[in-house]
């Protein structure tokens, strides 16, 4: 499928691992990669070191931290950090090892008269039926179709798993503190505490393809007529992007975990608020 | 009331990840000058409790594991060591961030060129093996209150970092 352009060695944890690295997308340096001893294909992600000035970049510091504190299928998984020994041309590289995926969305876009099949699509409708006991998450999951594709980059496995990776956020980002749900009459109520003002829950700067400017592209290719009826229970479009994103977050946050968003001079949305209430 | 959406899973949780790295006697002497001058750092950027804890954190781990497998222990790699984890926490923490050169306040015997910390980041990142998220006792403190049904007194819960 792609052609094999060097062999590098990486490190892990003082192994040497011996990868086959191909060019999948050289601009954006992410490779794909077979570990010789166990024959997995994964992707390589090189994080780029352009800017000495400050150190190990920020940026990566917080993609690996967000990444790492993501458990959910629908997520890709960040299997490790590797290394690259000096003496090639990938002196020095660091790599964040993933799961390999078949496809991106962009690609699935570009491709003339796409549609996914229902087997492709199911696990998340199966997701979001699951831990009805847990209403709070069950209405979350019923989400994460639908907004899991807003702004955030896609990636398809043949076998149907939606998994989505987060681009490096490229400026400074303000933490807040998702506290639980609080049942309160028959609606459930979530509160989010910004921990400094101005600061927004929105991921501006994530994702290869920009969701809403191209959701007719996008549309076409999820909501097929075989797929609509699954479809067709989610409550899609009952809230606008702030809240849905959000809604997305917090579906793969355990509570009082973390969720960093842009501050607002770097691209945040005032509409989103300082302290909030959201009630779904 | 405490909530009820958390158990003693998250207690539970929260003591197995605890980990405990006893730092050799030579050490500790460079290392409890390199922590309070974290700790003077970041009252002068007023960088968050946690922030302070973070890397003090880092560098036990670091210096647990680094003077295991080295026995040189030069004074200006301890200073170097610690700048690059209060480097490495403001980073994981804060929102904004000084410039590598402005982080080294506070009495600094030795400046350190950015290109030099980034070297030390490194080396810090890859020997604590890229774990930046540990238990501290700030993760006790929250769930303590929030178990205690401090949950809505934030007023409280900065009191206790200070």
């Amino acid at each position: 499928m792609t052609e094999i352009r060097e062999e590098v060695e990486v490190e892990s944890n003082g192994q040497i691992i011996k990868a086959v690295i191909s060019e999948v997308f050289s601009q954006r340096q992410v490779y794909m990669a077979k570990e010789i001893k166990t024959g997995e294909i994964v992707a390589l992600k090189k994080i780029r070191m352009d800017n000495e000035r400050e150190g190990f970049p920020i940026t990566a510091i917080r993609e690996i931290k967000i990444l790492k504190k993501l458990h959910h299928e629908n997520v890709i998984k960040l299997k490790e950090i590797v290394t690259s020994p000096n003496g090639n041309k990938y002196k020095g590289g660091i790599y964040m090892v993933f799961e390999y995926m078949d496809h991106d969305l962009t690609g699935l876009a570009d491709r003339p008269g796409m549609r996914l099949t229902v087997p492709q699509i199911k696990p998340v409708g199966v997701d979001a039926d699951v831990q009805i006991d847990d209403l709070s998450r069950a209405l979350m999951f019923s989400y994460v179709f639908y907004k899991i594709m807003w702004r955030w980059n896609k990636l398809m496995t043949e076998n149907g798993q939606l998994k989505s990776i987060i681009k490096e956020l490229k400026v400074p980002i303000t933490t807040f503190i998702v506290e639980p749900f609080v049942p309160h009459d028959q609606e459930f109520y979530l509160s989010i505490v910004s921990e400094r003002l101005g600061s927004t829950i929105s991921f501006f700067d994530s994702g290869g393809i920009d969701i809403e400017e191209n959701w007719d592209k996008v549309k076409t290719i999820f909501l097929s007529e075989a797929c609509a009826p699954l479809i067709a229970t989610l409550p899609l479009e009952s809230l606008s992007g702030s809240l849905s994103n959000f809604q997305v977050y917090t579906a793969l946050l355990k509570p009082h975990e973390r969720i960093m968003a842009l501050d607002l001079p770097h691209g945040g949305h005032l509409s989103h608020g300082y302290q909030v209430k959201f009630c779904f | 009331h405490g909530d009820l959406f958390w158990d003693d899973e998250e207690l539970a949780w929260l003591l197995a990840r605890e980990q405990h790295n006893p730092l050799c006697l030579q050490l500790e002497c460079a290392r409890r000058e390199a922590v309070e001058w974290i700790l003077k750092v970041s009252s002068h950027y007023s960088f968050s409790a946690l922030t302070s804890l973070l890397a003090a954190n880092y560098l036990d781990r670091f210096l647990f594991t680094f003077s295991s497998s080295s026995s040189n222990n030069k004074p200006w790699m301890t200073q170097l060591a610690a700048v690059a984890c209060l480097s490495l926490a403001a980073k994981v923490e804060e929102t904004h961030l000084p410039h590598l050169l402005d982080l080294q306040v506070e009495d600094c015997r030795y400046v350190f060129e950015a290109k030099t910390i980034k070297r030390m980041e490194m080396l810090v990142l890859s020997t604590l093996r890229w774990k930046m998220n540990p238990v501290t006792p700030l993760s006790f403190l929250d769930y303590i209150t929030r178990r205690l049904g401090l949950l809505f007194s934030s007023d409280f819960l900065a009191r206790s970092q200070a």
